[in-house]
């Protein structure tokens, strides 16, 4: 072979010759005739494509995802910053006693709006003032009130006070109201466009990052609104959800796949698990209304009924999930363990379960992100609600993100629609975070083996 | 063992060394009876040429020898495959043996046929008849793994060894009597004794035989037999058969 | 062979000779999986600080019964265990032995090494820590050292206890498993086939590891290699579709079998 002269005539007879020396012509020319050729080439077209169908869904897929993110980031970022308008207010001693400042009776509202009013020059009308009130978020007295309740020094002087805009005013700002409109046919009037355009020149109007998005409750001025209260009921709910479904799951798992014996009960039961799993979970929720409201007499609304009636949805998953991580651990080890004389007990605790670990949280963190995004169930239980506190105990009524999604989706003012996309936003960034949670936490546990 | 190995290629080689030792064998016999035939007819020039045969044979030995190796190394036979095999190593030791006994009793024909006969001759003839008899039969034995034949020849042995003291004590009396046959009387004795070593070699063979086709050497204490899990224990405890525990092993199970 | 058959019942003390127990007595052993008659009516001895192998073609039942000597075919569904199985006379399948105590005292090595994803130390160390066999730290340390020692695998680990049994090499780790086994002091070790996987050189260092366990261990071992059997063992039984063909002397077994099947399985003429 080595005399041979490097440059070989390309071909069947030169390979012939070359390679298939002392073997039966019949053998080798199947493979070389030209038909073969073809049926080689064929089988590469086949091949290419199948993989260009590949990366033209995966392609789809990724265009669909962009889409759907870029049109709600579009729309939510709106709502990460808010017109803010900043006026003195006399913090009268008369009005606000300095012993009791929270005292709900105190008529902030009074003080805020006269500081407000004085705001213009020259004075205004009383119409004018009744024009000049709508700028201003209606909800305006609270942020004096937390003030002045957080400082009660400042009775008696002349504070800053920093209010949202009124929604109108806010979308003007952000240029989604047309001035150029007829009056008729745009929601602000002419005569709140002369105030509005005078905050302007005297540089007490501007956007500010929205706080109120994250500090506060749901409200009927979307100004006022935020995810405060959703996100402290999500996470209570998910907390409860947590702590039922992921030990019951898992002790069930490890029964179910170590210790039950199998026969005709534990093929029912396995059928009954998968069945489960693929229950829709509206079905939960009346269950959870039924058992949970009716029969338990739990609150309505409760983080407490909708946590449960979340572990109840999400168990099967962290079952089918926990069992799939047990059985993918190899038998060998389990083998190894009892031939040491290890009882069965031992041989799960100290061999299978590190083993199955991260497959089981992997499963539990996708089966609570699931939940974390779950309406349905929860409509049934009454967490459709409108909350305007942050509810302090698992009984508290609560709402949550997903359902102040949706409710905020079916508001009319137009301020709700980028705060409905940053909600969302929030809930993404959510989920992302939980995933990556559990991609981490399977790398880590995977790293000590 | 009438099945096939999984690998035909060692059936292929085993039948291989049977062929060669055939031939080896049919190779020694034809010069034994040339042998024989020369001093019969009184024949020199056949006896002259017997002696050179031998190296071919020699040659037969090494080779079916080296398969043998080959066969040991490539193939690690277990059980009738190693008897056998063993078995083919020993025999070709044995017919090289004979085949250079065969040359010398050549070599001392072509001598002594110069010279006037002696009456005893006749007796080495039948000797050498006998030994030719029990050669052919313990290679018969040996291709067809025949163990009546080869106790045959095991036999007929003391049979050989009767007639060739018989022929010593004749041939012996006739040195004593007639001074002037030694030179004749002499070769004619190592000839007969060259004739019972053949015998005896054949014996040797029969031997052989048993061993490869019973796992047993006739004679020796056998290897404690397989399927004797209980007679291990058993056994320990009849203190009137303590050496019998193979036999019996071997009666009921055969 | 009929004839010299003892009964099942007698204990078997009386009929042993001096010097050499009874390590296990079988008698009458079936193996049912499901429908499947997988082992049938198994009779056998094993003595003490005796080497025997079992071999036979896959499938004849010679790891289901070895998985029986330490009750391993419990943790399987669908086995049922039928017969005798005595270990010093004591029947091991009554209800009153404690299958964890019996495994204690009958460690088993398997056909894969299997080394549990711990340390070394932490893998030779398990069996010990929970049978609670070292009162202090210095006396688990010493049996690990101990049990290294045993399996010819303390020199070429003593530096690096800590790491990951796994990333021994495949002899390694069988041997690793071997000290594991050896750890828990049994007073038979089974092992099933424990150099399929090992090169002929790490086979080697088994073999001889087999040798010198004897002295203090009955050792059973499942072998596919034939002369693997003919080297380490005293004793060699020839299952053949769930039978015992065949048990006597490994010499015998491998020069002079006295079965047809097992001439034909050892000549490798199983057809």
């Amino acid at each position: 072979m080595t005399e041979r002269p490097p440059a070989l005539p390309a071909g069947p007879a030169g390979t012939q010759t070359a390679g298939a020396q002392g073997k039966s012509p019949a053998l080798t020319s199947r493979h070389m005739s030209d038909a073969s050729r073809a049926r080689l080439k064929k089988r590469y077209a086949a091949e290419a494509r199948f993989r260009f169908y590949g990366v033209a869904a995966i392609t789809l897929a990724l265009a669909m995802l962009v889409l759907l993110i870029g049109s709600i980031a579009w729309r939510g970022a709106g709502a990460l910053v808010e017109t803010w308008v900043s006026f003195d207010v006399y913090v009268d001693p008369a009005v606000v006693s300095a012993d009791d400042p929270a005292n709900p009776q105190t008529n902030y509202r009074k003080l805020v709006y006269e500081g407000f009013y004085q705001q213009f020059t020259p004075a205004l009308s009383r119409s004018d003032q009744r024009v000049a009130g709508s700028l201003i978020s209606s909800g305006a007295d609270r942020f004096l009130r937390n003030m002045v309740v957080s400082d009660p020094a400042l009775i008696g002087t002349t504070v800053r006070l920093r209010t949202p805009a009124g929604d109108d005013i806010d979308q003007m700002r952000k240029g989604r109201i047309d001035r150029s409109l007829p009056q008729a046919e745009r929601k602000i009037t002419d005569r709140q466009l002369a105030l509005y355009d005078q905050l302007v020149a005297d540089g007490d109007i501007g956007l500010g990052f929205n706080s109120v998005l994250f500090t506060s409750t749901d409200s009927n001025e979307p100004e006022l609104a935020g995810i405060f209260g959703a996100l402290i009921g999500s996470l209570m709910t998910l907390g409860v959800c947590l702590v039922c479904a992921v030990p019951v799951g898992v002790a069930a798992a490890i029964y179910l796949e170590e210790f039950a014996p199998k026969n005709r009960i534990t093929d029912f039961i396995e059928v009954n698990i998968n069945n489960l799993a693929a229950v829709p979970s509206i079905v939960f929720g009346l269950l959870g209304l039924t058992v949970f409201l009716q029969f338990f007499g739990l609150p309505r609304s409760a983080p407490l009924v909708g946590g449960l009636v979340l572990a109840l949805m999400t168990l099967p998953t962290v079952i089918i999930a926990s069992r799939a991580a047990i059985k993918s651990v190899p038998p060998s080890i389990r083998d190894a363990a009892l031939g040491l004389g290890a009882s069965r007990l031992q041989a799960v605790f100290h061999h299978v379960l590190p083993l199955a670990m991260p497959g089981m949280l992997t499963g539990s963190i996708i089966g609570m992100a699931h939940a974390l995004g779950e309406t349905a169930p929860l409509l049934m239980v009454g967490m459709v609600a409108f909350i305007t506190s942050v509810p302090s105990s698992l009984t508290d009524a609560a709402t949550i993100l997903p359902v102040q999604i949706y409710l905020w989706a079916d508001r009319p003012e137009r301020m709700f629609i980028e705060r409905t996309s940053a909600a969302i936003m929030v809930l993404l960034l959510f989920l992302v975070v939980m995933n990556s949670a559990a991609i981490l936490l399977r790398k880590k546990f995977e790293r000590r083996w | 063992m009438n099945q096939e190995h999984t690998v035909k290629s060692f059936d292929a080689a085993l039948a291989k060394l049977d062929r060669a030792l055939a031939r080896m064998g049919g190779a020694v016999e034809s010069q034994l009876a040339d042998a024989l035939e020369a001093l019969d007819r009184r024949d020199p020039q056949l006896a002259g040429g017997i002696a050179e045969r031998d190296s071919e044979i020699d040659r037969d030995e090494q080779s079916i020898n080296l398969d043998c190796v080959r066969l040991l190394a490539l193939r690690q036979p277990m059980a009738t495959d190693l008897r056998t095999i063993m078995s083919v190593y020993k025999t070709t030791g044995h017919l090289e043996r004979m085949g250079d006994h065969a040359a010398g009793f050549a070599r001392r024909a072509q001598e002594i046929i110069t010279r006037p006969p002696l009456a005893e001759t006749a007796g080495v003839l039948h000797l050498g008849k006998m030994a030719q008899e029990a050669v052919r039969q313990a290679l018969d034995a040996f291709i067809d793994r025949d163990c009546d034949k080869a106790e045959a020849v095991h036999r007929r042995d003391d049979e050989v060894d009767a007639l060739y003291n018989q022929l010593f004590r004749d041939i012996t009396a006739a040195m004593s009597r007639e001074p002037s046959a030694i030179a004749v009387a002499t070769p004619l004795l190592f000839m007969a004794k060259s004739l019972e070593r053949i015998a005896d070699q054949a014996a040797d063979i029969a031997q052989t035989v048993l061993f490869m086709v019973r796992g047993e050497m006739p004679g020796v204490n056998p290897v404690k037999l397989a399927n004797n899990n209980f007679s291990v224990i058993s056994t320990k405890n009849q203190p009137s058969s303590p050496a019998t525990d193979g036999v019996i092993g071997q009666e009921s199970d055969e | 062979m009929i004839n010299l058959r003892i009964p099942a019942s007698p204990a078997a003390d009386d009929t042993v000779a001096a010097g050499q127990n009874v390590k296990f007595a079988a008698r009458d052993v079936n193996v049912h999986y499901g429908n499947k008659h997988a082992i049938r009516g198994i009779d056998i001895d094993i003595l003490e600080n005796e080497v025997v192998a079992f071999i036979g073609p896959s499938g004849c039942g010679k790891s289901t019964f070895l998985r029986c000597l330490n009750r391993m075919n419990d943790t399987l569904d669908g086995c049922k265990v039928s017969g005798d199985i005595r270990l010093d006379g004591e029947d091991i399948y009554s209800p009153s032995v404690d299958v964890v105590h019996l495994r204690a005292r009958v460690g088993m090595v398997f056909q894969k090494p299997n080394p549990f994803p711990k340390s070394i130390y932490d893998n030779v160390a398990y069996g010990p820590r929970i049978h609670g066999l070292c009162a202090s730290q210095d006396e688990l340390d010493a049996t690990v050292e101990r049990s290294l020692r045993g399996a010819g695998l303390w020199n070429e680990v003593k530096d690096r206890l800590a790491d990951p049994g796994n990333g021994l090499s495949g002899g390694q780790q069988q041997r690793l498993c071997i000290a594991r086994a050896i750890a828990v002091e049994p007073e038979v070790i089974l092992m099933d086939e424990p150099c399929s996987a090992l090169d002929p050189i790490a086979t080697g260092l088994v073999e001889q590891l087999i040798d010198e366990l004897r002295r203090r261990y009955t050792i059973v071992i499942v072998t596919h290699n034939m002369q693997q059997a003919a080297r380490v063992s005293q004793k060699t039984a020839f299952f053949h579709l769930g039978d015992l063909a065949e048990f006597g002397e490994t010499e015998a077994i491998f020069t002079n079998p006295r079965d047809e099947r097992t001439q034909g399985y050892i000549t490798g003429r199983y057809g």
